[in-house]
């Protein structure tokens, strides 16, 4: 789990004394404790929540952060309240453009910016996006937000704020580090060094079509014959129609089994029986496609946040004598 | 004794100083060299790893410029170095977590293919 500044201290989040605040251009600011979010309809979701820099590692030239590889990403079911039905309770006035989200994570030094993040009003009230307390049917965990945050599904968890304590409804986009440094990328092609007008930069937003080789795993040693290739696949606010994969360097790719049903959101997962031959060593290649027709590429473009990798997953093993 | 035994006392005395000393001499760069990496390391245990995890920091394989950019982005964000600790951070971060160092992905996916 990652998250700026680990989590809140347990007295900032104790259900008996949370409150979650919604101020701002709205008709009637709410304070709600955590029972009063019973009195709204109870919704469920399964979604990837993936971190924007998932894959980091995988730039070049490298690009300071998080040294993520492939880890930074997991798949839930979340249930919770629509965002939706607590700001129509508050009423939007006609100029709510942003809603801002914070949490009670606190930096260890006072002097480092909050972490303060922002999403449009039409993504806050798409029928989707929700304010979770459950996690695959459990309480919300510590570490994954309790006792409520946002799950906004397709777009990347920096904007699933944990800990959510106070929602603003603003004019504009939120301010400060998290908002207009951080987590921004260029919306056309960049060089290292160049230098990117403030209005190229745009917040990362929803996740874009990836998967990834689960099994065999990375370095491994397999027997010659027939070998289980598995792994996942998702997109952003879409969903995997295939994912194929390649054993010679790409020159030619083959279908996998899509397993279980399509949901939006949702990682799928993906199975294919390889028939190796050997001995030697091999490299299996996966490559995702969503309902818009988008396709992993060899390698994602360069951007100096290192966020939104993508490319095609790559996994060296060595096939065993017979 | 005379001048000549004079000049051949100090003659001697000054080569075998040298031999002595000779190997100190050189090795006075390398010395100095593990003193400042030294104290990098405990500026980064006792001025970085309060805030947060230097795993964080020995993950990145960033140019002098950057590392530059990132220590002034700590100060400014409350990490206490005064000049001569951030100019001696930088060095000890570019010599040893440069783009050239060995990779922590040791498959570079750019030009696999």
């Amino acid at each position: 789990m990652r998250s700026h500044f680990g989590p809140p201290p347990p007295d900032r989040i104790d259900k008996a004394t949370w409150r979650l605040a919604l101020s701002g251009l709205v008709e009637h600011p709410l304070i709600l404790t955590f029972d009063d979010l019973s009195k709204f309809e109870e919704v469920s979701v399964t979604s990837v929540v993936q971190c924007s820099g998932n894959g980091r590692a995988f730039h070049r030239p490298t690009v300071p952060g998080v040294q993520w590889e492939r880890g930074a990403v997991g798949n839930a079911r979340w249930t919770g309240i629509r965002l939706r039905d607590l700001l129509r309770r508050a009423g939007l006035k006609s100029n709510a453009r942003h809603l801002q989200l914070q949490g009670a994570d606190r930096p260890v030094a006072a002097t480092v910016p909050l972490f303060v993040r922002s999403i449009p009003v039409e993504k806050a009230l798409h029928p989707d996006t929700i304010l979770a307390y459950r996690m695959n049917g459990a309480p919300l965990p510590l570490l994954h937000g309790a006792p409520l945050r946002l799950i906004a599904p397709g777009w990347m968890a920096d904007a699933c704020v944990k800990w959510l304590t106070d929602l603003t409804v603003q004019e504009e986009e939120a301010t400060g580090y998290y908002m207009e440094t951080a987590y921004r990328h260029p919306i056309r092609p960049v060089r290292p060094g160049d230098v990117i007008a403030p209005q190229d930069l745009k917040p990362v937003e929803a996740m874009i079509v990836k998967s990834l080789i689960a099994q065999p795993q990375q370095g491994s040693t397999i027997p010659s014959g027939k070998v289980m290739v598995q792994g996942v696949a998702w997109t952003g606010e879409g969903r995997i129609v295939r994912v194929d994969v390649s054993t010679d360097d790409g020159q030619t790719w083959e279908p996998t089994r899509l397993v279980g049903e399509g949901a939006p959101y949702a990682w799928r997962q993906w199975q294919f029986l390889w028939q190796t031959q050997g001995p030697g060593p091999r490299t299996i290649l996966s490559r995702a496609t969503d309902d818009r027709g988008q396709v992993q590429p060899m390698t994602s473009p360069w951007n100096p946040g290192g966020f939104l990798w993508n490319g095609i997953d790559r996994v060296q093993v060595r096939i065993r004598e017979a | 004794m005379n001048f000549r035994h004079v000049m051949q006392g100090l003659i001697r005395f000054f080569t075998l100083t040298l031999l002595m000393l000779g190997p100190a001499f050189l090795m006075t760069g390398q010395a100095e060299d593990r003193s400042q990496d030294q104290q990098a390391r405990q500026l980064l245990a006792a001025r970085c790893a309060v805030c947060h995890s230097t795993d964080l920091i020995q993950q990145q394989r960033l140019p002098r410029d950057r590392w530059e950019a990132t220590v002034k982005k700590m100060v400014h964000w409350g990490a206490r170095l005064d000049e001569a600790e951030q100019a001696m951070l930088v060095a000890y971060l570019a010599k040893y977590f440069h783009p050239e160092a060995r990779p922590v992905v040791e498959r570079d996916r750019s030009t696999a293919f």
